[in-house]
């Protein structure tokens, strides 16, 4: 038996099993349904952009992380390929390949990279490599093709979103049908069309305790008040706040791209105001701004705030005066 | 005690102090004596935001931000954040899924502080 020499360190003792890379796979894993709900729909095309989007992430952080002398293990935790599944999610399945590998690298490079690597990013990584190709190639991030499931012989089509802000389909009665959005089988972008996968996909990460319930419970509140607001004045004129929830980006922002840890207050009353403040502009966008889809510029416009929320939501320190 | 042990705590698993040799008094304070194997190091890594400190933290401070402060000598914006209220209980580290020393980071901003103010004052 020894008499000393043993091991000196600082308390704590035990930590928790948790980890970064065990946080991130969590999320893979529950981002799986919207992957198989979207490969479903729009079988291999999908599959082709799923890849190479993952691939070019992984080659750009490790390229970065090469250029910046970072040690090589923090290319596995996983981050990368987050960015470059969530990036997929979000690209219309008739992009080209290459247009999703360009926007994987800005994704990376610009995103994520340039600020410090994973932790020190402002905006989400995924949403600035998507608004970068919306940017540079508005065309090609605008042509929806209809899903393989769907049977209908047209080459595009527009999203549900789409109809509702330019051919006023709730006064045309063309409206796509709750169940439609449900299941996924409405034209979009690839994640986002089928909302009961991804919400199957939320529930598990919040189950998990991966990500902060105030922050889609938040979301979805202030959409469905301030699109209720104008739906129970004039129905024949909005839609309902149901189809505001469950059309276009909204789940798969709501749940997975908002909840991101790096880009999202730290404070609990910082994750309510942030929250609140996306669905009010995702509502404002949405009913009067000049795009159909607002979630990727609401939550990279809430992601600016994100420094200012946790510096003046600081939480009341155990037996601090309140300020009089 | 087997031969097996490496590692000699003095009080709880989360607050206890580790000891160099086995010539340390138990006094009347002394809760708990723990021993076990040298643990594996596990990695660090970068800061992810997760949140989880700040809302573990009995005193309601943000040790992600204290530990970022006392990493780079920012001893006053660490007090305004109340550093020097931290009681060390230890929750904030044990959450981290980075791994992050955030107790250890802590002390030193404390010391740092401390060392200051009695330059000061001499």
């Amino acid at each position: 038996m020894p008499d000393k020499g043993f091991l000196l360190q600082s308390s704590p003792h035990f930590l928790d099993k948790d980890s970064v890379p065990r946080i991130m796979y969590t999320v893979v894993i529950s981002l799986s349904p919207a992957v198989f709900a979207s490969v479903y729909h729009f079988r291999f095309r999908a599959l082709g952009i799923f890849l190479s989007c993952i691939l070019a992430c992984l080659a750009t952080e490790a390229i970065f992380l090469w250029l910046r002398r970072k040690p090589f293990f923090s290319l596995w935790d996983g981050s990368a390929v987050i960015t470059g599944l969530l990036l997929a999610m979000t690209l219309p399945p008739s992009l080209s390949l290459e247009l999703a590998v360009i926007g994987s690298i800005v994704a990376i490079a610009i995103g994520k990279q340039v600020f410090g690597g994973l932790g020190n990013n402002i905006f989400n990584p995924a949403l600035v490599g998507r608004a970068f190709l919306q940017t540079a190639f508005p065309v090609a991030m605008t042509t929806w093709t209809p899903p393989v499931t769907l049977k209908i012989d047209i080459a595009t089509f527009a999203t549900p979103l789409g109809s509702l802000k330019f051919q006023n389909a709730v006064t045309e009665g063309t409206l796509a049908p709750i169940k439609n959005l449900l299941l996924g089988n409405v034209g979009g972008c690839l994640g986002e069309t089928s909302a009961i996968a991804l919400f199957l996909g939320g529930l598990y990460l919040l189950s998990r305790k991966v990500i902060d319930w105030r922050i889609p419970l938040g979301i979805l509140l202030s959409l469905s008040i301030f699109t209720g607001i104008f739906w129970l004045s004039n129905p024949a004129k909005y839609a309902s706040p149901l189809f505001h929830i469950l059309g276009g980006g909204l789940m798969i922002g709501a749940f997975f791209m908002a909840t991101d840890m790096v880009t999202s207050p730290i404070t609990p009353l910082g994750s309510w105001i942030y929250a609140l403040g996306i669905g009010l502009i995702v509502g404002l966008i949405r009913l009067f701004g000049g795009f159909p889809e607002g979630v990727m510029y609401s939550i990279l416009f809430m992601n600016t705030f994100v420094p200012l929320l946790n510096r003046y939501t600081r939480p009341r320190i155990l037996g601090e005066r309140k300020k009089t | 005690l087997k031969d097996k042990a490496g590692i000699l705590v003095m009080g709880g698993p989360m607050m206890g102090l580790t000891q160099w040799t086995m010539a340390v008094p138990v006094v009347k304070g002394t809760s708990g004596i723990l021993a076990w194997e040298v643990p594996s190091i596990q990695k660090e890594h970068e800061c992810i935001r997760c949140g989880r400190c700040v809302v573990r933290c009995p005193m309601s401070l943000m040790p992600t931000l204290l530990a970022k402060y006392a990493k780079f000598d920012k001893t006053t914006e660490a007090e305004a954040y109340g550093i020097l209220d931290c009681v060390e209980c230890g929750c904030c580290q044990y959450s981290c899924p980075a791994k992050i020393s955030l107790v250890h980071w802590i002390r030193l901003g404390k010391n740092k502080i401390t060392s200051l103010k009695r330059e000061k004052r001499a």
